[in-house]
């Protein structure tokens, strides 16, 4: 008898500890997923309202900047940012994608970008949509906060733009696309 | 005695088993949150008299009422975006608290009773296992641990008084006690505003008494609703519609519904964080039609109490859009009974297959496995190739489910009766023809 309640004490304390292990390692991945941004009514007028005008600014501001930008192959042509409430979605086209490049990217970018201490991006994913266009979706963290975003909206698509290029660059170099024969 | 004595320790085991994950969760602000809000919202906004505001936000959307916005930011705690979809009548029990307790007061309080029904639900399923200690302790810590039960605790409202009182209603009808049969059922539809698919049980059974009486009890509820609250009555229907009609192909949403759109979709990741998808295929719908249609067909059919059971929370399985991992609960403790018969009938292969099913929805849990799969399989795999995996992989509890209906009915004799049925027919049918042959040889 004593050696059977101690096997279920055992199993059982075994199983708890178990289960918070998995919990404490789970808990990451569960945090990108869950993005879900609160904005009520009012505020969401005003967001695309602001939205709108940061879109303009953004292409007139940024997008000369990076057709001026030196690229070494395959420069990117265009960016432009949509967003829903919850996402914001750039969409890069370019003269090449090289066909394995999609998933690569993707890891390579989301870790690049949350070194480059863009905390408030909970997850990224790339899409490739067809032969010269790939999807970007940002992913803000639940916390962040409507002003937040917006006061930093221009700096984000700054530093996404900066990224890409970089990163492609990076990329290209890396598969031998972009090296000086 | 002997029996309290062991539910009061299953109990204390199940609780305990929780509490280790639960303080976890209390510290990661993405895990940790609840959802009770909503009921404590529209019970403070129909004190305050604004009883527009109840029922006008729309499901997840951001069309959301702004007094209902006014209640939510005074709130410490964040808040998920749902809405208030039960009854007007559920509401009245919560008014008069909210007038006494403070939001976080009532948050504990309902967590508390939350945690009290996961370890009677869990103690009620180590009562299914067989008798030894060591099986049963590993039983509960697993069911506690699954990601159903924790969501069914943080975030599924009422879920488990629910499933509590669906199993109540499950033992009043077997044991004719038509008193607790009619407050079973009247806290279910209550709680929930699917509820009133329980009356297929007792009219599976063909017990057209209870069936009629409970039915009538649910006709006075909302006739009683209409005369107390027939503003608020107007807003549930209205919500309750919305709510049917929505598509959301997050991955904790189990039905066949979103499990047969995501497979149809080329690229269904972009729904996944509670956006609308859009319209559904009609072959979809059609399946779902014949399935829910089995399901009747075998309900009426079988002649196990259980297998009936089955059937009637299979059919609003297949039949609603939306089904949340936490609902799957209620299907826990007719599986666990299925299995423990197929291990006493020598149908290892079927125990084991069913149990490792069992296994891949209640534990570790939805998040866990699909997101590692994805994450797994997309640096390796195309893209359309990652989603349609994980996509087919989603159809898993849609199997477990019916599957387990299907078992039931086979366990049962049905298919057997009914190919004896069609053999008998057969027969008859070729003593005619030989019959009419001798006929026209005479002639």
């Amino acid at each position: 008898m004593p050696k059977r309640i101690l096997e279920t004490a055992l199993i059982f304390v075994g199983l708890v500890a178990a289960n918070f292990v998995i919990s404490v390692s789970n808990s990451q991945p569960a945090a990108q997923y869950s993005n879900y941004i609160y904005l009520n009514a009012t505020a969401t007028q005003t967001f695309l309202n602001d939205l709108d005008r940061v879109n303009s600014w953004f292409q007139l501001a940024t997008y000369p900047r990076i057709e001026s930008a030196p690229l070494p192959a395959a420069p990117l042509r265009t960016l432009v940012l949509k967003s829903d409430s919850a996402t914001i979605q750039a969409e890069i086209v370019r003269g090449t994608l090289p066909r394995n490049l999609a998933p690569t990217d993707a890891l390579y970018f989301y870790y690049q970008l949350k070194a480059e201490q863009l905390q408030w991006i909970s997850f990224i994913e790339i899409r490739r949509t067809n032969e010269n266009w790939a999807q970007i979706t940002l992913s803000c963290q639940q916390q962040t906060s409507l002003t937040d975003r917006l006061l930093h909206w221009g700096r984000i698509a700054q530093e996404i733009t900066d990224s890409c290029l970089m990163q492609f660059e990076k990329i290209k170099q890396l598969q031998g696309v972009g090296k000086p024969q | 005695m002997k029996l309290t004595v062991n539910l009061c320790l299953y109990m204390a085991s199940a609780i305990l088993a929780c509490l280790p994950v639960l303080y976890l969760s209390q510290h990661v602000p993405s895990l940790g949150k609840t959802d009770f809000e909503p009921t404590i919202i529209a019970a403070k906004l129909v004190n305050q008299g604004h009883r527009d505001a109840v029922y006008a936000n729309a499901p997840y959307s951001d069309n959301r009422n702004p007094d209902w916005i006014r209640e939510e930011t005074m709130l410490t705690a964040g808040t998920y975006n749902t809405v208030y979809a039960y009854s007007p009548l559920y509401l009245r029990f919560f008014s008069p608290l909210v007038r006494t307790f403070s939001y976080d007061n009532l948050v504990y309080a309902l967590l508390v009773i939350n945690l009290l029904a996961l370890g009677l639900f869990a103690a009620l399923l180590a009562l299914l296992l067989p008798d030894d200690s060591r099986f049963r302790a590993a039983g509960i810590v697993l069911v506690v641990s699954a990601n159903s039960a924790m969501a069914a605790l943080l975030l599924g409202q009422n879920t488990l008084p629910f499933v509590l009182s669906c199993f109540a209603f499950y033992y009043a009808i077997n044991g004719q006690r038509t008193i607790l049969a009619c407050l079973a059922f009247g806290a279910a539809i209550l709680m929930k505003p699917w509820a009133p698919v329980l009356l297929a049980f007792p009219f599976f059974k063909r017990d057209y008494f209870h069936a009629g009486l409970l039915a009538i009890l649910f006709i006075s509820v909302t006739a009683v609703t209409w005369f107390l609250e027939p503003d608020l009555l107007q807003g549930f229907l209205k919500i309750s519609h919305q709510h049917s009609d929505i598509r959301i192909l997050a991955y904790n949403n189990y039905s066949l519904a979103a499990a047969l759109q995501r497979l149809a979709l080329h690229n269904w990741s972009i729904y996944q964080n509670w956006k609308i998808a859009p319209v559904e295929p009609v072959v979809g719908f059609g399946l779902r039609l014949l399935i829910a249609a089995g399901a009747v067909f075998a309900g009426w059919l079988v002649r196990r109490d259980y297998v009936r059971l089955l059937a009637a929370c299979v059919l609003f399985f297949a039949l609603s859009r939306v089904f949340w991992d936490h609902y799957s609960l209620l299907f826990l403790p007719l599986i666990v009974y299925e299995l423990k018969q197929l291990w006493q009938d020598r149908q290892r292969a079927i125990f084991w297959i069913g149990l490792a099913f069992s296994l891949l929805v209640y534990y570790p849990g939805h998040m866990t496995i699909y997101v590692r799969i994805f994450t797994t399989l997309y640096p390796l795999t195309s893209q359309f190739t990652a989603q349609k995996m994980v996509a087919l992989f989603s159809i898993v509890p849609s199997a477990l489910f019916i599957g387990a209906l299907l078992v039931g009915c086979w366990r049962d004799g049905v298919f057997r009766e009914w190919r004896t049925r069609v053999f008998d027919f057969q027969f008859e049918m070729a003593q005619l023809r030989r019959a009419h042959q001798r006929l026209l040889n005479r002639s």
